[in-house]
């Protein structure tokens, strides 16, 4: 397995320009003559879709919705972190470094780390030369706000809909591009097969959504900007469509699997309501920064919060963490929210939730400034609850939302299959083990716009442009594969709906392999899923035909790939016996309740390699080492 | 409100395959019942229930 990560030598300031410097260029002329494939949408593939195509590459564009814009980086809407210090606050490109490194719980790769902080300016640059309409000033300057793990205001934000603004700006040049010719896109095409010809990516295999078809492209390498793989808890704040497919059968063609254990679960959500809920409702971090959180000091006091006077409340993060109060990391502020709960302090109808209350923010600096920053994040809630947050306290729970996981990368984003690159949350690179809120859209447009058109070029020279057919062996046998899985799930004639599977899925993963784990728990996880998967393809109702739009065989596809993922990122908690970040280890936690890495150890990226069906993965190390920062226990007290 | 519950009627149309520039796909409108249905979930949460259902008694999609 291919598993350098190709960081390149001299000092961190240096490396990135450096190692531009040193790549191999492909000719203006010849750049024509190379076709690259996209999948995915959102704004990682908008970015890198456009830059490429304006490079002169031709690129085809794959999504599974009827249009890019319908990718869930629209759903992002606190903000983008970039070190421009505009608050005259004591930022830097050297602090953001350090902030994203630390907050990762020292479990990423500081060369990758520092250069997204050196790039996080220019990104903001080019939002703006596209018309992003950032918040500003009176002045005119743009205006930044606080976001978690941070003592710095460095997030640019539209109020609270940046990733939907940014995507439309993002999707707006591959729209040129589409109609320029240099970009041709595929809507409502699934990825099924990667394909690959003498160890390289030349191609993939897509289900034509609406028809049926199964159609083959080829191309000189492969992009996949498909997302996160939250939706294996089910429950998650992700759009609907989200899946693990794409990454799931390069993973199964031989790709690199790291860190598929780093989920994220965020703190501000709102509370699940029932039975028949389809997913949760992000409401942004931001709000932290007027938004305090709090539950009665009595578990049996059962007044109206309105009703509880200040004495009678405990404001918990602000008790326990007295610098960092409301805007401590998202892990620490998930963990916290469940041991109150778990204490039987919670509040709500299912004792699931805890407040969090706007009322001296509004008093101190009016309803019209607090309508301001985050109007429509309050009309979003008071439309899913029926609850006035101006009123009264919103309630909020953690819920899963986002994966540092992903498919493993080098420095240039490509993965452990030369010509298959992966970027956005897709990839495993930036985040370590916690990703600091405002950080995944500029990871998104960083690798989009201002990685990956670089590195690609050192790849594609070596290459003979066009030289794969799909009328290879590979293409044929992937083909046949791909028609066979569906036929497969469409023989399913059980009586269990795909549903019900993924639910019963989501309540393992939740119970075991969330927020806290344990070895006990994780152990009856690596039983319980497997058993789950053979009851999926003997019980599970697969109804409809293969030639045409099918929403239940589009389900069944990418739960047999959940059910499989699930699997894998249970091992990967089991095998990781420390805390660190996201992944908390009941057994390794100090005496006050925070996670104990164990750097002698574990200071390293799991990567995971497919074996088969029958056969455990095989588990790789690729070390983290660090010259920069010096590892220390994270604290916001 | 928590704890509701409501009966609704669906006119739903039914379409097979996309309108092409040559013809239009066949579709038409069929009626669904959808009943207690929680008043907390959403209208693409009902019909995910209504489709269920119909998934369970057999009816092609």
């Amino acid at each position: 397995m291919r598993l350098d990560s190709k960081i390149p030598d001299g000092p961190i300031e240096k490396k990135w320009e450096r190692h531009k410097f040193n790549l191999n260029l492909v000719s203006p002329t010849n750049k024509r003559r190379y076709t690259i494939l996209v999948v995915g949408t959102g704004l990682a593939e908008a970015s890198a879709a456009a830059s490429l195509s304006e490079l002169g590459y031709k690129v085809i564009a794959f999504c599974i919705q009827d249009s890019p814009r319908m990718g869930h980086s629209i759903a992002a809407q606190g903000g983008i972190n970039a070190a421009k210090n505009y608050s005259n606050d004591g930022d830097s490109v050297w602090r953001l470094f350090y902030d994203t490194v630390k907050g990762g719980d020292y479990r990423s790769r500081e060369a990758n780390v520092y250069r997204l902080a050196e790039l996080s300016n220019k990104i903001i640059d080019h939002a703006v030369a596209q018309g992003i309409p950032f918040s500003r000033e009176y002045s005119g300057y743009l205006h930044n706000r606080s976001f978690g793990g941070a003592l710095v205001s460095r997030t640019f934000y539209v109020r609270g809909q940046t990733g939907q603004q940014l995507l439309l700006g993002a999707y707006g040049q591959p729209s040129r591009e589409i109609k320029r010719g240099g970009v041709v896109l595929l809507t409502r095409r699934e990825m099924l097969d990667l394909v690959l010809i003498e160890g390289k990516a030349r191609g993939i295999i897509v289900r034509n959504l609406v028809n049926g078809n199964i159609e083959s492209y080829t191309g000189d390498a492969v992009m996949l900007a498909t997302g996160g793989y939250g939706n294996v808890y089910y429950l998650s704040t992700n759009a609907k469509a989200s899946n693990c497919s794409a990454i799931w059968r390069a993973y199964k063609k031989g790709d690199a699997f790291a860190n598929p254990a780093f989920v994220q679960i965020h703190p501000t959500c709102i509370p699940v309501h029932g039975e028949y809920q389809s997913k949760l409702t992000l409401m942004s971090e931001s709000i932290g920064n007027d938004g305090r959180v709090w539950v009665p000091r009595n578990q049996d006091d059962k007044r109206d919060p309105n009703d509880i006077p200040e004495e009678d409340r405990d404001y918990y993060l602000e008790r326990r963490y007295a610098r960092f109060g409301n805007l401590v990391p998202l892990d620490v502020a998930s963990r916290a929210a469940k041991q109150i709960c778990d204490e039987g302090r919670g509040v709500g109808s299912t004792g699931l939730a805890v407040y969090l209350d706007f009322a001296d923010a509004i008093n101190r600096e009016g309803r019209k400034t607090i309508e301001e920053r985050y109007g429509n994040l309050f009309e979003m809630y008071e439309q899913i609850t029926g609850v006035d947050p101006y009123r009264e306290p919103m309630m909020i729970y953690p819920a899963v939302h986002y994966t540092m996981g992903g498919l493993w990368v080098d420095y240039d984003l490509m993965s452990s299959i030369p010509g298959l690159y992966i970027i956005g949350e897709a990839n495993f690179s930036d985040h370590g083990a916690n990703r600091l809120g405002a950080s995944a859209l500029m990871q998104a447009l960083a690798d989009g716009y201002f990685i990956l058109p670089n590195t690609i070029g050192d790849y594609l020279v070596e290459i003979v442009p066009g030289a794969a057919r799909i009328e290879h062996s590979s293409f044929k046998e992937a083909e046949k594969y791909s028609t066979r899985r569906i036929s497969d799930l469409l023989s399913l004639n059980g009586k269990k709906i795909v549903e019900e599977f993924h639910r019963e899925l989501g309540k393992i993963m939740w119970d075991k392999v969330g927020i806290s784990r344990n070895k006990e728990g994780l152990k009856k996880a690596l039983e319980e899923i497997p058993l789950l998967g053979e009851r999926f393809w003997k019980e599970a109702r697969v109804v409809g035909s293969g030639d045409c739009l099918n929403s239940i065989l589009e389900k069944a596809n990418r739960m047999a790939d959940f059910l499989k993922l699930g699997e894998l990122m249970a091992l990967d908690a089991l095998k990781r016996d420390e805390s660190c970040g996201c992944h908390f280890r009941e057994e390794h936690q100090t005496l006050d309740g925070k996670a104990r890495r164990d750097d002698s150890r574990y200071a390293h990226v799991s990567i995971w390699d497919y074996n088969g069906p029958a056969k455990t993965a095989s588990l790789y190390k690729e070390k983290i080492s660090f010259e920069y920062i010096k590892p220390e226990q994270r604290s916001y007290k | 409100m928590a704890g509701s519950f409501i009966n609704i009627t669906l006119k739903v149309w039914r379409q097979s395959i996309p309108d092409t520039q040559k013809e239009m796909g066949k579709g038409k409108f069929e009626t669904y019942r959808a009943e207690n249905i929680p008043t907390e979930t959403s209208f693409l949460e009902m019909l995910d229930i209504v489709n269920n259902n119909l998934v369970k008694k057999e009816k092609n999609l």
